[in-house]
C-alpha cells in the first residue's frame, strides 16, 4: 500500500503503538484516511468508521484499547460511542475542529482534546499516551 | 323716706294706743277674686268690734267702683269709699277709690294720687307701710289676689308691732299673694276666710286686757326671766336692747298668743318650745327696703362713693358692711351704687359687700335674692333693668350683682366684726339698743373700719357715743367718717357680750377708805362708844357694819366665815336674833328680847337684844339694827338640895320656872313661825331650783347639740379648707403651666377686655405691635401695627359680637405671613369677658409651601416622563416584593396592565430569574450595595422569554425599602450574540476541517509522488478541486449545491474547443454541503484519470455524465454514470493509489463500480440521498 519514494517516511515514529488496536471515528474520507495511515505507520492495528451507529457496533468488539473520535459527525455526535467505550474501560482522544465543544468538555473533564488539524506525531503520541496509562 | 320719725322716733313709737282713742287699724289687702272674698269676710264679721276696716284692692282707675255698695248689703258697719280725708271712726268700713292710693294718719285717712306709673302700682304695700308708720298695733290681712302686692307691706306692719293675717292659699281662688304674704316668714295667722274674720274680732277684743304691766307695776323680775329664756333658747341677749321696743313686741306675742299677763307668757314661754324662737322672730324683725331714706341714698351716692373709688389703686378691693341687714335689701342698694360707679368711672377695682344679720330665715331671703314685684316703688327703672331679671311676680337678682354681696349670719354685738370696711351702713339699728350697748356697737363698727372708712346710720340715730371716734360729715344724711388715722397704732377689739350669764353685782358696795374723818363722823364715834354696842345688818340679814364694841357678842360658828348676822352671833343669841330680824325686816316691826343668859368668861350675863328696823319710809326696811344691852351677872343658882334654902324659896322657884315657862312658849311660838316663813322659802327656793335646774338642762342639751354642731361644722370647715389648699394648689399650678404655656408657643396671643383694651399679651406679639408691659389696660387702636390688616378691631368687635372665630392669613409690611385667630374669651363660668388674638408666624410654612407646590410639579412632570417613556421602569418593595409602580414602557414589555401588575410579586409575576446566579442573591447584594447592574431573564404575559438588563436602585421612602428597576429588552441582541458565537464555532470547525482535509490530501499526495514537481503538480490540482466545490458551496452559503454545477465547475478545466467533449444531463439534484466536497474531489480524481489516461487524452474522446434519482425502498437513490467514449481502451490501474481509495471510498455510503472497457472507462455511483434536510447551521 504504501508507496517506497522518500517522501513517505515523514513520521518517524514506527512501532510506537505496535500490538495496541485504535478505534478511529471521522466521517471524512480523507481525513479519516490520514488517521488510519497515520497510526498505522505507527504499529497500530485499525478499525474505522464514519457513523455513530457503526462505532457503536465496533466498540463492542473485543480487543480495543485506544480511541481516537471525532466530535461531530455528519449531523450527529460522538456521545453515546465515548459513553459506551467509557464504561468498557476503553481510553480515548477527541480529535476534534471545534474549539468550543462545550458540552462535550463538561461531560469528559479529564479526557484529552486534540485540536484539527495536529501533527502526526501529536496524535499518536496522544494514542501512546493513552495506551500507557 | 319720710317714715323714720313715727317709727322710731327717739326710738320709742307710742306704747298705749288705748289712751289715744284712736280705732283699731285692720288693713284688708285682696285683689283678683277679692270681691266674694270680702262678702265672706264682712259676713263672718261680727258688727260691733270696735276696730276700723280698710279695704285695698286694685281698681280699674278709668271705672267707677261700687265695691262699697256691695259690701255694705255684708255688714251693719257704715261702708265709706274714701275721699279726700275721712276721720277714722270704730266701726267703719273705708274702702279705696280708683286710681288713688290711701295713706293713714293718727287720726284720719286719705286718699291721694299715685306717684308710680300704672302698672308699677301696689296700693296695698303703700297703704300697710303707711299704717305701720302710725299704727303700730295694727292688722294687716292679706286676701286672695295675683301678684305680690303685700308682701313688702306686711313686713312693715308686723315691724311695727302688728299682727299679720293670711288667708289660706289652699282656700282663695287666687292663691299668688297669700303665698307671697306667707314667704316672707312673719305671717302670724294663715286661716279660711271665715275664721280669719273670727281671729280678728277676738284679737281686737282681747287687746285692751294684755297688759304688761301688771297692774300698773311693771314686773321686771318677770321680764329679766323671760329674756334669760330667750337667750338659753336662741342664745339672743335682748337684756340690753331698748326696753320698750322689747316689751312692744313681747305684748304682740301675748296677744298672738292669747295670754293675758307676763306671768302667763313666761309660763307659755316655758311650755312650748317654739314659743321662744317665735318671739325672737319678732324681736328680730325689721323693715327694710331698697334705697330707704333716698337722701341719705343720694347724700351717699353724691359725696361718700366717689370718694372711695377715688382712694382705691386699681386691684384694690372696695369693701362695704350692712350689719342688721335683714332681707339684703340695703346691701343690694349699696352694691348697686357701687357698680353704678364702678361703670361710670371704667374701673376694676373689685367691689366685696357684707351683709349681715341675726335673723336666719330674713338672709334666706336675702341669699335668695328673690323680691316681690312691688320693688318698682323703690327701685328705678333703669336699675331693674340692669340689676334683676324679671321672673313672674317677682324679680330676681341678676349674677352681676348677687356675685358681690356676701351675706351672713352675724351678730354685731356678740361676734368678733368683720374688718377693713371701707364703708358701714349701719341703719335702724342702733336705736334698739340702751346706751351702753350703743357705746359698744359704735366702738365695733370703728373698729372694723380703714382709717378714714365712712358710716351711715339711721335718721334718729348718732355715732356720737363713745365721743371722738366719728367725725360728722352730714349731719342731715347722718354720714360720719372714721377719725382714725393710717398710722395709728391697731386699735384693741372692742370687748364684746361674751357669756350668757349677766354680771353678777359685788358682795356689797364697795368701802372706800375715807382719808380724814369728818365731825359727823367724831360725833357718830362718841355716840357709837356710849351707846349699846350695835350691828347694822341689811335685808338679807348680811352684817353691813358693826359698832366698835360689838366684837364681844360675835363668836361666828366653825366652818367658812359668812357675813350672816345670825351665823356671827354668840350662840346663845341666835334664836331671838333670827326671830327678831325676821320680824324687823319681813314685817318692819321693832322687838326688845327677854333677857337671855350669856355666859362671858365663866360669868353669866343678862343680855337683851334690841331689834329695830331702819326706818326710811319705805313698805319694806333694806336694813335693820342690832343693838345688845347687857344687865349685872346673875348670881349662880343655889343648889336644890340644900335644905335651908328650899322653904325660903319655893315661891321664888315657882315665879322663876312660871317665867321660863313663858320665855320657853314665847320662843317655841317663834320657832314654829320661824319655821313655817323657812318652810316658804324653801319650798320658793325649791321651785326656783327646779326652774333653773331645767335651763340648766335644757341649756345643757342646747351646748351638747351646738357642740356636734360645731364639731361638724369644724370638720366641714376643714374639709373646705383642705379643699381650698387643693384648689389653691391647682390654680397656681394652672398659673405655672399658663406662664410657661404662653413662654413655650412661640406666638403672640393677645387678650383683649370687651373694650378692646389691652389685658394682656405674649412676647411675640411685640413683632407686630410696639407694646411694652406698661400698655396694658391701654386701648389697642391706640397702637399702630405692621400688618397689612385694617380689620383687625372691626374683626374684633364682630367676634365680641357674634361669637363666631375669625381666621385670616395676613401678610405683614416686613413680609411676614401670620395666621391671625380672633376668637371669644370665655371664662370658665361661660361669660364671655373679651377677645383672644393668636398671631402665628407662617412665614417658613407658606415657603415651605410653595416650595413643595413647585415640587410636586416637577415631581408630576417628571412621573409623567416616567409613565410615557417607553423604556420599562417600574418599583417595588424590597421586603415583600410587591411591585408598587408600572409604567407603560412595562406593560408594552410584558404585556401586563397596571392594573394586573400592581401589588403582585414581581419575581412570582416575571418568573424573573439571574443567569448565572439566582434571583436570592442578586437581592442579597442590592440589599447590601444599594444597586445592582446585570441581566435577568423574565417572561410576559404571553409567556415569551425575554432578556432584560436591569439596573435596580434601592431607595428607603417612608421607612419602606423601594426597588427602582429599570429594564432594557436584550432579547434580540442575545440572539444575534448567539448565532455569532454559533458562526464563530461553525467557522473555525469548517476551516480547521478544511486545514485538516488540505493536510490529509498533502500528506496523501505525498505518499503516492514521485518527485516534489510530481507533488506540487497534484497537491495543486486537488487543491484547486477542492476550492471549485467550496466555491459552489459559497454561492449557495455553504447550504449545498447542484450536483450538475459542481459537475460542470469540476469539468471546467478539461474543456475544450470541441462543443461535444462533455455531455452532462441529469435533473436538479441537490447535495449537501459534505457530499458536494466529496463529490468534487471525486469528480475531480475521475476528470484527472481521463485527462491522462483515459478519453480525455485524445481530442476526439467523450465524457458523458448523467444522473439520476429514483425511489427505492422509500428512500432516493441517486445513480450517477461517468461514461468515456473514443479515448483508449481503458485498463485497470496497475496500483492502487490515492486517487482510486478516493474514488472508490469519497463519498460516504455510496456505492462506486468502475468497469475499464475498451470503448473507455464507465463509473457508475449510487448513493441514497437524505429524504429531506435542512441547511441550518444550528443542528
Amino acid at each position: 500500500m504504501t508507496s517506497s519514494t522518500k517522501l513517505n517516511s515523514w513520521t518517524g515514529s514506527d512501532s510506537l503503538l505496535k500490538g495496541a488496536r485504535v478505534l478511529v471515528v471521522e466521517d471524512d474520507f480523507l481525513i479519516l484516511m490520514e488517521l488510519e495511515a497515520i497510526l498505522s505507520e505507527a504499529g497500530a492495528d485499525i478499525a474505522s468508521c464514519r457513523t455513530v451507529k457503526d462505532a457503536l457496533a465496533l466498540a463492542e468488539t473485543n480487543g480495543l484499547t485506544a480511541a481516537v473520535l471525532d466530535i461531530r459527525l455528519g449531523r450527529e455526535t460522538i456521545a453515546p460511542v465515548a459513553r459506551e467505550l467509557a464504561q468498557r474501560g476503553i481510553p480515548f482522544v477527541f480529535y476534534t475542529g471545534q474549539i468550543d465543544a462545550d458540552a462535550m468538555r463538561t461531560e469528559w473533564p479529564d479526557r484529552r482534546f486534540v485540536p484539527k488539524p495536529a501533527q502526526p506525531r501529536t496524535i499518536v503520541k496522544a494514542v501512546a499516551d493513552l495506551l500507557h496509562h | 323716706m319720710e317714715e323714720s320719725d313715727g317709727k322710731s322716733g327717739g326710738g320709742e313709737p307710742p306704747g298705749d294706743y288705748a289712751a289715744s282713742n284712736a280705732p283699731v287699724i285692720v288693713g284688708i289687702g285682696a285683689s283678683a277674686g277679692g270681691i266674694q272674698t270680702l262678702q265672706a269676710f264682712f259676713q263672718a264679721l261680727p258688727d260691733a268690734t270696735g276696730a276700723a276696716f280698710v279695704v285695698i284692692v286694685h281698681l280699674d282707675p278709668e271705672s267707677h267702683s261700687d265695691l262699697a255698695s256691695i259690701l255694705a248689703a255684708r255688714t251693719r258697719m257704715p261702708v265709706v269709699q274714701v275721699g279726700a280725708t275721712e276721720t277714722l271712726e270704730p266701726n267703719h268700713v273705708y274702702v279705696i277709690p280708683p286710681d288713688r292710693r290711701l295713706h293713714i294718719t293718727d287720726r284720719e285717712i286719705s286718699a291721694v294720687e299715685f306717684d308710680e306709673p300704672r302698672g308699677q302700682r301696689a296700693p296695698i304695700d303703700l297703704f300697710f307701710r303707711s299704717l305701720a308708720e302710725r299704727h303700730g298695733d295694727g292688722f294687716a290681712v292679706i286676701l286672695t289676689g295675683a301678684g305680690s302686692d303685700g308682701a313688702v307691706g306686711v313686713r312693715a306692719v308686723k315691724e311695727a308691732g302688728g299682727i299679720i293675717l293670711v288667708q289660706d292659699p289652699g282656700e282663695a281662688e287666687y292663691p299668688s299673694m297669700p303665698r307671697s304674704a306667707i314667704a316672707t316668714g312673719i305671717a302670724d295667722f294663715v286661716l279660711p276666710v271665715r275664721e280669719l274674720a273670727a281671729r280678728i274680732a277676738e284679737l281686737v277684743r282681747n287687746r285692751d286686757s294684755v297688759s304688761i304691766t301688771d297692774g300698773g307695776q311693771f314686773n321686771e323680775e318677770l321680764l329679766r326671766r323671760i329674756l334669760a329664756h330667750v337667750r338659753v333658747r336662741t342664745g339672743h341677749d335682748f337684756s340690753k336692747y331698748k326696753r320698750p321696743t322689747v316689751l312692744r313686741r313681747i305684748a304682740r306675742r301675748m296677744q298672738v298668743s292669747r295670754t293675758d299677763n307676763l306671768e302667763q307668757y313666761y309660763d307659755l314661754l316655758r311650755d312650748n318650745v317654739d314659743e321662744a324662737q317665735a318671739l325672737l322672730g319678732d324681736l328680730l324683725i325689721s323693715v327694710t327696703t331698697f334705697f330707704r331714706d333716698r337722701e341719705a341714698f343720694e347724700a351717699l351716692t353724691v359725696q361718700v362713693i366717689p370718694h372711695l373709688f377715688t382712694e382705691k389703686q386699681a386691684g384694690d378691693t372696695i369693701r362695704a358692711w350692712v350689719p342688721g341687714c335683714a332681707t339684703g335689701e340695703e346691701a343690694y342698694s349699696i352694691a348697686m351704687l357701687l357698680l353704678e360707679e364702678a361703670s361710670r368711672r371704667d374701673t376694676r377695682s373689685a367691689i366685696q359687700v357684707f351683709g349681715s344679720d341675726l335673723d336666719v330665715r330674713a338672709l334666706a331671703i336675702a341669699r335668695e335674692g328673690r323680691f316681690p314685684a312691688a320693688i318698682v316703688a323703690d327701685v328705678s327703672e333703669d336699675r331693674l333693668r340692669r340689676f334683676f331679671t324679671r321672673e313672674g311676680d317677682h324679680f330676681r337678682v341678676r349674677r352681676e350683682l348677687r356675685d358681690i354681696v356676701l351675706f351672713a349670719s352675724h351678730s354685731l354685738l356678740k361676734d368678733p366684726p368683720f374688718s377693713r370696711m371701707d364703708l358701714i351702713s349701719c341703719r335702724n339699728l342702733l336705736i334698739y339698743l340702751d346706751r351702753e350697748l350703743q357705746q359698744q356697737a359704735c366702738t365695733t363698727l370703728h373698729y372694723a373700719m380703714v382709717p378714714g372708712g365712712f358710716l351711715l346710720v339711721g335718721a334718729s340715730e348718732t355715732a356720737d357715743n363713745p365721743p371722738g371716734l366719728f367725725r360728722n360729715v352730714d349731719r342731715k344724711a347722718r354720714i360720719y367718717q372714721s377719725t382714725a388715722q393710717p398710722g395709728d397704732k391697731p386699735r384693741l377689739l372692742p370687748q364684746l357680750l361674751g357669756g350668757l350669764r349677766p354680771r353678777e353685782h359685788g358682795f356689797g358696795p364697795p368701802v372706800t377708805p375715807s382719808a380724814a374723818l369728818s365731825s359727823a363722823a367724831l360725833h357718830r364715834q362718841a355716840l357709837e362708844k356710849v351707846a349699846p354696842p350695835s350691828i347694822l345688818v341689811d335685808h338679807t340679814q348680811r352684817v353691813v357694819h358693826l359698832s366698835e364694841t360689838a366684837g364681844r357678842y360675835l363668836q361666828p360658828s366653825g366652818g367658812p366665815l359668812s357675813g350672816d348676822a345670825v351665823d356671827l352671833i354668840r350662840h346663845e343669841l341666835r334664836f331671838e336674833l333670827r326671830a327678831a330680824l325676821h320680824r324687823a325686816l319681813d314685817q318692819g316691826e321693832p322687838t326688845l328680847t327677854t333677857p337671855i343668859p350669856v355666859s362671858f368668861n365663866g360669868t353669866a350675863h343678862r343680855v337683851y337684844l334690841q331689834v329695830r328696823p331702819t326706818d326710811n319710809g319705805e313698805a319694806r326696811p333694806r336694813h335693820a339694827l342690832v343693838m345688845f344691852i347687857e344687865g349685872e351677872a346673875i348670881e349662880p343658882l343655889p343648889h336644890a338640895d340644900q335644905p335651908l334654902e328650899r322653904d325660903r324659896s319655893a315661891d321664888e322657884t315657882i315665879r322663876r320656872l312660871t317665867d321660863e315657862l313663858a320665855l320657853s312658849q314665847a320662843r317655841l311660838r317663834t320657832t314654829r313661825e320661824e319655821s313655817e316663813a323657812a318652810n316658804e322659802e324653801l319650798r320658793a327656793a325649791n321651785e326656783e331650783l327646779q326652774s333653773i335646774n331645767e335651763e340648766y338642762r335644757s341649756t345643757s342639751e342646747e351646748l351638747e347639740t351646738s357642740k356636734e354642731e360645731l364639731q361638724s361644722i369644724n370638720e366641714e370647715l376643714q374639709t373646705v379648707n383642705s379643699e381650698l389648699k387643693l384648689k389653691l394648689e391647682a390654680v397656681s399650678r394652672a398659673h405655672n403651666d399658663l406662664q410657661n404655656l404662653m413662654a413655650a408657643t412661640d406666638f403672640g396671643t393677645l387678650f383683649l377686655d370687651s373694650g378692646m383694651r389691652i389685658k394682656r399679651f405674649t412676647e411675640r406679639v411685640t413683632d407686630v405691635f410696639s407694646l411694652t408691659p406698661s400698655d396694658e389696660g391701654r386701648p389697642l387702636a391706640d397702637f399702630a401695627h405692621q400688618l397689612e390688616y385694617d380689620d383687625l378691631l372691626r374683626d374684633a368687635r364682630a367676634v365680641l359680637a357674634h361669637l363666631a372665630p375669625i381666621r385670616r392669613e395676613i401678610h405683614s409690611r416686613n413680609g411676614r405671613w401670620y395666621d391671625i385667630r380672633l376668637r371669644p374669651y370665655r371664662t370658665v363660668e361661660d361669660k364671655i369677658d373679651g377677645v383672644v388674638i393668636t398671631f402665628v408666624d407662617v412665614t417658613e410654612r407658606r415657603h415651605v409651601e410653595e416650595a413643595l407646590r413647585e415640587s410636586e410639579q416637577a415631581l408630576r412632570q417628571e412621573k409623567r416622563l416616567v409613565d410615557i417613556s417607553r423604556e420599562p421602569i417600574f418599583v417595588w418593595d424590597f421586603d415583600d416584593g410587591a411591585i408598587r409602580e408600572w409604567n407603560r414602557g412595562c406593560e408594552e414589555l410584558y404585556g401586563y396592565a397596571r392594573e394586573e401588575a400592581l401589588g403582585k410579586r414581581k419575581e412570582n409575576l416575571l418568573a424573573t430569574s439571574a443567569p448565572g446566579s439566582s434571583f436570592a442573591t442578586v437581592k442579597a447584594r442590592l440589599g447590601d450595595e444599594g444597586s445592582w447592574n446585570g441581566e435577568f431573564k423574565q417572561r410576559t404575559k404571553d409567556g415569551r422569554e425575554v432578556i432584560v438588563e436591569s439596573r435596580l436602585q434601592l431607595e428607603s421612602v417612608d421607612g419602606r425599602q423601594l426597588v427602582l428597576e429599570s429594564t432594557r429588552n436584550i432579547t434580540e441582541r442575545k440572539r444575534w450574540e448567539h448565532r455569532q458565537h454559533l458562526l464563530l464555532g461553525e467557522l473555525t470547525h469548517r476551516v480547521n476541517n478544511t486545514l485538516t482535509l488540505a493536510q490529509s490530501i498533502a500528506h496523501q499526495t505525498m505518499r503516492g509522488s514521485e518527485s516534489i514537481e510530481d507533488f506540487g503538480e497534484r497537491f495543486e490540482a486537488r487543491l484547486l478541486a477542492l476550492a471549485r466545490a467550496h466555491s459552489v458551496l459559497i454561492g449557495t452559503e455553504w447550504k449545498g449545491g447542484d450536483l450538475g454545477t459542481l459537475v460542470h465547475s469540476e469539468l471546467a478545466p478539461y474543456a475544450s474547443d470541441n462543443p461535444q467533449r462533455f455531455t452532462v444531463k441529469g435533473e436538479a439534484v441537490w447535495l449537501p454541503p459534505d457530499l458536494v466536497t466529496s463529490f468534487g474531489l471525486v469528480l475531480h480524481e475521475l476528470a484527472t484519470n481521463a485527462a491522462k489516461y483515459g478519453a480525455l487524452s485524445h481530442e476526439s474522446g467523450t465524457l458523458n455524465v448523467s444522473w439520476q434519482a429514483n425511489h427505492r425502498n422509500n428512500q432516493r437513490l441517486l445513480t450517477i454514470i461517468w461514461r468515456e467514449q473514443g479515448g483508449p481502451p481503458a485498463e485497470p490501474p496497475t496500483a492502487r493509489g490515492f486517487g482510486s481509495s478516493l474514488i472508490e471510498k469519497g463519498i460516504p455510503n455510496a456505492t462506486v463500480k468502475r468497469e475499464f472497457r475498451a470503448e473507455g472507462m464507465v463509473c457508475t455511483i449510487e448513493l441514497p440521498l437524505p429524504e429531506t434536510f435542512d441547511n441550518d447551521l444550528v443542528d
